[in-house]
């Protein structure tokens, strides 16, 4: 990983249509503006983290798909 | 919008359902006609599947807008192309359920192209109740998002 030392106000470039901006360093917190093309994508970590856990978790067979039909139907009788 | 019309067909994630990356090519099947669930079942991997279901079914209010980009990639062309739905995570007990309303999947029904789509600047949860409203019996009735 390449580490680089900026400071507020300064910029990083990635070719030369990704911008990262330093706009503001508050304590351990740091504000980064992106300038980027709409084509990617631009999250925090954490979010994209979630998405592919919860898809981890949510891998199911057709037998637990069974299960719960079976358990709608029964619900929906009641 | 007609989730028939994908029925047994191949769709094509090009880009992965996110974290799976080795898998993207998968079917829609129904299992039972009278109830609202289908299954994204891999075709790399028949053991390998999703419950899905269109979150308007969960979520009547449910919205998103997309991208002009996506659309371009995908090729959506008119609203009559795109199928949206949700994966459902099965969890204990049952009405403990919860629905993915931040990644959506959206398909293009007229080509057959899926893609997972993070949705940027939302309140929707990774984990809204698959039951909001109706009470499963055990007291618990969730209101979010």
């Amino acid at each position: 990983m390449l580490i680089l030392s900026r400071k507020r106000g300064q910029s990083i470039m990635i070719d030369d249509n990704i911008e990262i901006v330093i706009t503001a360093i508050d304590g351990d917190q740091v504000k980064i503006g992106i300038a980027a093309p709409r084509e990617y994508a631009v999250m925090r970590k954490e979010v994209l983290d979630d998405v592919k856990a919860n898809n981890q978790t949510a891998v199911s067979t057709k037998e637990t798909m069974k299960q719960l039909t079976q358990w709608v139907k029964d619900r929906s009788a009641e | 919008m007609e989730l028939k019309s994908l029925l047994d067909t191949t769709i094509v994630f090009e880009r992965s359902i996110v974290g799976f990356e080795h898998l993207r090519s998968f079917r829609l099947e129904r299992v039972e006609a009278d109830l609202p669930y289908s299954m994204l079942v891999s075709e790399e991997d028949e053991q390998f599947g999703f419950i899905v279901i269109s979150p308007f079914d969960v979520y009547p209010d449910y919205e998103f807008s997309l991208p002009a980009q996506v659309k371009q990639e995908m090729r959506i062309e008119k609203p009559e192309d795109v199928l949206v739905l949700s994966i459902v995570t099965i969890r204990q007990p049952f009405s403990e359920s919860t629905i993915n309303l931040l990644a959506p999947l959206v398909l293009n029904v007229r080509t057959g192209a899926g893609r997972q789509l993070i949705l940027q600047g939302t309140e929707y949860q990774v984990k809204a109740s698959l039951f909001p409203l109706r009470d499963g019996g055990e007291g618990h009735a969730h209101s979010e998002p």
